[in-house]
């Protein structure tokens, strides 16, 4: 597959010497040979373009459409999406949705950050052990871990309301009532999620140069000033980057809840997540087109929470 | 360091050359063992509870330590599913993800580091732009498109879409970039070299960590799926691991221990590797998490 030889025969020779002639020109990063960037590209783009760009175009398409997959599709304009607006259920997934990614992201961020701080900081000995007992739970897969954790969290027998009840508090029913679900899952993510964060605040602290806190010790700050005037501002771009994946992450939310409690989302549907509701509306309802008008109007709700992430970000550079 | 004699006057911590702390070290150390731990606890307990038999674990007090029915729940567990096959298949599936997906991406990534083309900012902002979406929106079409190519119950659909990933193209871009000079690649150029063997023999090799990176991110992701086998796999010999499981949950009665040996050879493997390979792993996620 080509050759760095400096003496090449042959046919294919001429090419090479031709491309090595045209490559002497002055321009550094003008590619020479015209097609060598597209051939280059091709085999992703193509299948980019085929699977990654025109799906939510085709996607948009048949949310205007009433359709269950086989019949003829029923051109209905926009009322899948004022249906979207009035439908009950779509709201409450919405709100789990919610709920989750603020009691989830914000905490779980946070502790993140004060451990990649503390990583950073101190410098512990085995860090590199502690980094990976932390980034493991991203290693077991998904459905191993709801299928775990199900069981950690099962009433009085669970390894939880054991210890729980060790303590002499009643075990809640961490899967059988709404409340205990949202928290239930809440713990599962934050368990899968913290060591990637922190992975990811711990990289970003490195990457901070020394310099810039001897500086500051030699302005004679103290280490909180130290932390609020110089570690947060450089991370600023990385903490938005994992705001921005926990928030678009967590409206994804499928596998969990879906082995933790089933399709339904569980009693009082506490844990009905809008991805949950689109396979249901699509795959058990067979209502193609609804579906894709609610996932057209999650897909909205998602880049309105990057914008109001990237919005935020951008007040605080002013200050 | 300066550090030390400033800390002696106020800061108690001293910079982040790992001197001693003092209590505050001890302190630390305790904080990270306790998350370390409570993190690591649900594996351990998946472990444990795969070699119990399923009515100790349906007693309390729960069972910490390991049993000796591993064996024996394995066998049950081959049994009553076709576990065997669902690991294969997974194997099969996220291995020709991650490997041709990583390829891709690298080739890809290397075109947009390095070339100037004309469309090159169209294509990339296209890219951006799909980044933006969530996958949701392309549920219903991608189903719709693998029943037209009559991939329903193939592993073609499995594979062939989730080969381009965007994540992965960004992060080869942004290695790339940094890792290849341009000297490099005009270096080569002078020499006569052909692009795709300045690629396969200088590029690649240097790239390795990324290589793997994104190798493992693109396995993963599709070992661990669930959705898009639950929406196209309907015969079970087709099924991939995580499928398996849901069958296992779904089904009335089945017991406890098959369930977590069920989720154990789901997970084990990839933990193996991931252990063995950890430091390489973080190093590379550490290094390309700075946009």
């Amino acid at each position: 597959m080509g050759q760095l030889a400096t003496q090449p025969v042959g046919p294919r020779a001429a090419g090479e010497a031709t491309r090595a002639t045209r490559a002497r020109r002055p321009s550094r990063r003008r590619a020479p040979g015209l097609l060598a960037p597209y051939g280059f590209i091709a085999p992703f783009y193509l299948l980019f373009l085929a699977f990654g760009a025109f799906p939510p175009l085709y996607g948009l398409y048949i949310s205007l459409f009433r359709w269950n997959g086989l019949n003829k599709p029923q051109f209905v304009g926009l009322q899948n999406y004022a249906n979207v607006f009035t439908d009950p259920v779509f709201w409450h997934a919405l709100t789990n949705a919610l709920l989750v990614a603020v009691f989830v992201a914000v905490p779980g961020l946070a502790l993140a950050l004060v451990l990649a701080f503390l990583l950073d900081w101190y410098a512990p000995r085995f860090r590199n052990v502690y980094l990976t007992c932390l980034f493991a739970p991203q290693v077991v897969a998904t459905p191993a871990a709801a299928v775990v954790f199900q069981n950690i969290f099962s009433k009085s027998y669970g390894v939880l309301d054991q210890a729980i009840m060790a303590l002499g508090l009643p075990g809640p029913d961490w899967l059988g009532s709404p409340v205990p679900m949202r928290v239930a899952l809440a713990l599962l993510l934050l368990w899968r999620w913290l060591g990637y964060n922190t992975v990811v605040y711990f990289g970003g602290l490195q990457a901070i140069q020394g310099e810039l806190y001897e500086a500051a010790m030699v302005d004679g700050a103290r280490p909180p000033q130290v932390l609020r005037l110089v570690t947060l501002p450089q991370m600023r771009r990385v903490i938005l980057f994992t705001t921005v994946l926990s928030t678009v992450g967590l409206l994804q939310l499928f596998t969990e809840p879906y082995l933790l409690v089933g399709a339904q989302g569980g009693q009082g549907a506490a844990m009905l997540t809008p991805l949950m509701y689109v396979y249901d509306t699509a795959f058990q309802t067979f209502n193609f087109g609804y579906a894709s008008a609610i996932s057209y109007v999650l897909a909205t709700v998602a880049v309105l929470g990057v914008g109001i992430n990237l919005f935020v970000a951008r007040r605080r550079e002013a200050i | 360091m300066r550090a030390a004699t400033l800390s002696a006057a106020r800061a108690p911590a001293a910079g982040r050359v790992g001197r001693k702390h003092g209590w505050q070290g001890g302190l630390v150390h305790f904080v990270l063992v306790l998350v370390s731990a409570l993190v690591i606890f649900p594996m351990y307990w998946m472990f444990i509870a795969s070699t119990q038999t399923n009515s100790r674990l349906y007693r309390a007090p729960a069972a910490l330590l390991p049993g000796a029915q591993l064996f024996a729940n394995l066998h049950q567990l081959f049994n009553t599913v076709p576990a065997g096959l669902a690991f294969a298949n997974s194997l099969l599936i996220s291995g020709t993800v991650a490997i041709g997906g990583t390829f891709f991406c690298a080739l890809a990534g290397f075109s947009f580091a390095r070339f100037t083309f004309k469309g090159k900012n169209v294509l990339f902002m296209l890219l951006l732009a799909t980044l933006t979406l969530p996958g949701v929106v392309s549920l219903v079409p991608w189903y719709e498109m693998m029943a037209y190519f009559g991939w329903i119950n193939q592993y073609q659909a499995l594979i062939v879409p989730n080969l381009a990933s965007a994540i992965g193209i960004f992060y080869m871009r942004q290695y790339i970039a940094s890792a290849i000079p341009h000297e490099l690649l005009d270096a080569a150029r002078v020499d006569g070299s052909s692009y795709f063997g300045f690629f396969g023999r200088i590029v690649l090799p240097l790239i390795r960590p990324a290589v793997g990176t994104v190798g493992i991110i693109l396995f993963l992701s599709s070992w661990g799926d669930l959705l898009q086998p639950l929406i196209i796999l309907n015969s079970q010999n087709h099924y991939t691991l995580p499928l398996m499981l849901g069958l296992l949950v779904s089904q009335y009665g089945t017991g406890l221990s098959l369930l977590m040996v069920g989720a154990t050879i789901t997970t084990v493997p990839v933990l193996v590797v991931f252990v063995v390979m950890s430091k390489q792993f973080i190093r590379g996620l550490t290094s390309g998490a700075i946009k």
